[in-house]
């Protein structure tokens, strides 16, 4: 689970590409979400599969990912989180592989500060 | 000697009697034939080419091609001859069951099905006496709303008219077959010109002319295969057209037998549909023949006029000897198909197959104009029977209006009349006498049920509102004397364990601890709002342009508007006013709950938000808030799931977009991770909050408790 400050959101979201914020938003993602869960029979975990493609193509998480992401985010099995990640490359993450390719790095960077972030709260 | 050749003999015996032997000395001799005319094959060859090889497959060819074309030339002859028949006999069959006579076939079956229907007659009276009870027809005389005719006068209409459908189709099937005979007349050389003018329908003089000659004979076989082909698609169309006007003799026959049930049906607005599709079927059958006669009657001028067309001085006559002025070789052959024996047989051939066409483009047009034309006629006739309808009301309102004036008037005077006739006016002169009504305008009788309903709904209205502020007033007084009797230490206990707000306010009023976690100042400073808006608002009652300045102030700051006035600020607010609320609108809780319940936060609400970070971050305090204050989640409780979230917001929402609205925000990325970045810091930091509360509540419990005496 990812805790995120409103804070990490703010400056996370100052940093998302142009590119990578309308396909957040846009409505074939959205559209492509409802095919991929209905597809795959998971509408009840439509939330967490959201907030996980959300984190990918925002940055604050790695596309390398994914997968955890799924697991953790909505719960879903190892096989059902590889099938939907397979989809969700397919339909949203391939029309913007260039941009998401390019915002790597900081997804890196993002993601191991959250960690940190994470894992101080957790000593303290 | 003879014995020595014996052997030789019998082998050529053998050989020539061998059919795999034979089959490639055929196959030789076929293949020297066509090389046999170059130049580099003289001698003796060419003479034996010239001799034997050509004429037999002149004869082998032209053969071929000819009977091919005399098969298609019967064909042809044959199609015209039934075209022929059908059309005669599409003019001059008996449709009805008045021209095949009594003992006909049509009249029989037309007997027993009018007969079936009038059975269907009881069965629908009894239909329109339920109906009339159970008041699913109503006005059964005067029409549903006064308007057309009701259903016990249509069905004593159709009743009489079931007996005359033989006379109604066969008035109409009568007039298209006039405008059928017009064409048909002129058309009836149409179909004979396929073969007088027919440039294709060579004779077997012809082949006796080229017989023997290969370059006759290839030209003859060319003009063979396409007479052939033309003949054969010729053959087709007429054939076609005369199945379509032999199918429409049988498709009328059985729509003439089948109308007394069309017309029952026309009587319950239930099956009204099916005297609709019988009234469309039977209009497009009718008119189907008159576009196929006008167009083979075209077909007929362009074949017979082709003639002069094509000859020496005609229009055409530029397309006469096309080709070369060879008569022998290759260019024979080509100039015996081009030119033929009179030199304008392209010219003919392409009239003819313009005739050709025309009947194809008759054929289609047929089944467009009549379907069209059904159409036209079926909706020209829908107006003619409104516009005829909206006479008759508008007579008959006048005369019930005068009737009904002059009712009124003579009730007044104490005296009744007689009406003269049924339906409202009648109606309305009894309202008139009624003791009571009877001294008001009939106008006013009508009318006067609305105001009443509408006062009846205000009340309940009024009524519901007051009970509800009443629960809620008896909601607060329960929860306060929940605590009453309670010690300061107790209600302070109390008070650190409550994480309801409403408790909360409650137990600090008791306490008279005013700053609270700041409630009493938010409620202070709310008032204070709600004071300055008032004021600004009876102001504004006098002040135009303020007025002007406070509508569009409060329209986009819902937030600034008093709560009790909120839902119905937002139900005002346009999808554009909606994107354009700032940020503290989204925040506000009141606000944001008043927005739900108006049904404003819709999907395209929900992807404007999702497109402004810090708009998100505020929808989600919004809706969190919201929750909180109704008690739905504490500022401890973990952050709620979609699913959650979905059944919580739920009971805020219309049913109906519950659903949608919490799938617009499940399939949004920007405001999963808006409200999952909610799940974190807000029970962080509300998990401190509650525990230095705690802590210093214990501390001053601490100091307030006496210390216990020491023991003995």
């Amino acid at each position: 689970m990812l805790h995120i400050s409103d804070a990490q959101f703010k400056n996370v979201m100052g940093t998302v590409p142009a590119a990578l914020y309308d396909a957040a938003v846009s409505e074939e993602t959205i559209n492509a979400i409802e095919r991929v869960v209905s597809q795959n029979n998971l509408k009840e975990k439509t939330g967490g599969i959201s907030a996980v493609v959300g984190y990918v193509l925002l940055g604050f998480i790695p596309v390398r990912l994914i997968v955890q992401g799924f697991l953790q985010e909505a719960g879903i099995s190892q096989e059902g989180a590889l099938k939907i990640a397979q989809d969700i490359r397919r339909e949203i993450l391939a029309p913007v592989a260039r941009d998401l390719a390019a915002i790597q790095p900081q997804a890196e960077q993002n993601y191991a500060a959250l960690q940190a972030t994470q894992n101080q709260g957790a000593t303290q | 000697m003879k014995g020595s050749h014996y052997p030789y003999i019998a082998l050529v015996k053998k050989l020539l009697t061998d059919r795999r032997v034979l089959g490639c000395l055929a196959i030789l001799l076929a293949t020297s034939a066509l090389v046999a005319p170059t130049a580099a094959h003289a001698g003796i060859w060419d003479g034996f080419a010239n001799a034997v090889v050509a004429p037999a497959l002149s004869i082998a060819i032209s053969g071929i091609a000819w009977f091919l074309n005399w098969v298609s030339v019967v064909l042809l002859l044959l199609a015209v001859t039934v075209l022929k028949t059908i059309m005669a006999f599409v003019l001059q069959a008996a449709y009805t069951p008045l021209g095949a006579g009594p003992g006909s076939s049509i009249a029989i079956a037309w007997g027993v099905i009018r007969d079936f229907s009038n059975m269907l007659f009881i069965l629908i009276l009894i239909a329109i006496g339920v109906g009339t009870m159970l008041m699913n027809f109503k006005l059964p005389i005067s029409g549903q709303q006064g308007v057309g005719p009701g259903l016990l006068v249509k069905f004593a209409i159709v009743a009489a008219l079931i007996n005359f459908t033989p006379v109604l189709t066969g008035a109409i099937i009568d007039i298209s077959n006039i405008l059928t005979k017009f064409f048909f007349d002129v058309a009836a050389g149409g179909a004979n010109a396929f073969i007088t003018f027919n440039p294709f329908t060579q004779s077997a003089g012809d082949l006796q002319n080229g017989i023997f000659n290969l370059d006759v004979a290839a030209g003859l076989a060319v003009q063979y295969g396409v007479a052939f082909i033309f003949n054969l698609v010729a053959s087709l169309v007429l054939f076609t057209v005369a199945a379509l006007l032999a199918v429409r003799v049988l498709a009328l026959w059985l729509l003439v037998i089948f109308s007394p049930l069309a017309f029952a049906a026309s009587i319950l607005p239930q099956t009204q549909s099916i005297f609709k599709d019988w009234w469309n079927h039977f209009l497009q059958w009718v008119i189907l023949p008159v576009p196929i006669g006008l167009f083979l009657w075209i077909a007929a001028l362009i074949l017979s006029t082709s003639g002069t067309a094509c000859g020496e001085g005609g229009m055409y006559k530029n397309f006469r000897g096309i080709g070369t002025n060879e008569t022998s070789g290759y260019g024979a052959p080509v100039n015996n198909v081009l030119q033929g024996k009179d030199g304008g047989t392209f010219c003919m051939a392409t009239m003819s197959t313009m005739a050709l066409g025309t009947v194809i483009a008759g054929m289609m047009a047929a089944f467009s104009v009549s379907a069209k034309g059904s159409g036209f006629i079926v909706s020209r006739a829908q107006g003619v029977q409104q516009e005829t309808q909206k006479w008759a009301n508008r007579r008959r309102v006048e005369g019930q209006q005068a009737v009904g004036r002059a009712a009124v008037r003579k009730a007044r005077d104490g005296v009744s009349i007689r009406t003269p006739g049924f339906g409202a006016g009648a109606l309305r002169q009894r309202e008139a006498t009624i003791p009571g009504i009877k001294n008001m305008p009939s106008k006013l009788v009508k009318g006067a049920g609305l105001p009443v309903v509408g006062g009846a709904l205000g009340a309940v209205a009024a009524g519901s509102q007051l009970w509800l502020n009443n629960s809620t007033k008896k909601e607060l007084d329960v929860e306060e004397t929940r605590y009453k009797g309670l010690t300061g230490a107790q209600l302070k206990q109390h008070l650190q364990q409550e994480r309801n707000p409403r408790r909360v306010a409650i137990l600090s009023k008791l306490l008279g601890k005013e700053d609270n976690d700041g409630f009493s100042e938010v409620v202070s400073k709310n008032k204070e709002l709600e004071t300055l808006i008032d004021s600004l608002r009876e102001s504004a009652k006098s002040n135009v342009e303020l007025a002007k300045i406070f509508k569009d102030v409060t329209k986009k700051n819902i937030h600034l508007v008093p709560d009790a006035d909120k839902e119905k600020a937002a139900a005002a607010l346009s999808p554009k006013d909606i994107s354009a609320l700032p940020i503290e609108t989204w925040k506000d809780s009141a606000s944001v709950s008043a927005l739900l319940r108006s049904g404003k936060i819709n999907q395209s609400a929900v992807k404007d938000l999702a497109r402004n970070p810090q708009k998100a971050l505020a929808f989600r305090d919004g809706v969190l808030d919201t929750l909180i204050e109704r008690g739905i989640l504490t500022p401890t409780s973990p952050m709620p799931t979609a699913e959650e979230l979905r059944t919580h917001i739920a009971p805020l929402l219309n049913p109906a977009e519950a659903d949608t609205f919490a799938a617009s925000l499940e399939t949004n990325p920007v405001m999963q991770v808006a409200l999952r970045t909610a799940r974190s810091e807000t029970r962080e930091e509300e998990r401190e909050r509650v525990v230095d509360e705690a802590r210093d509540a214990a501390r001053d419990t601490a100091r307030e408790t006496p210390p216990a005496p020491p023991s003995a």
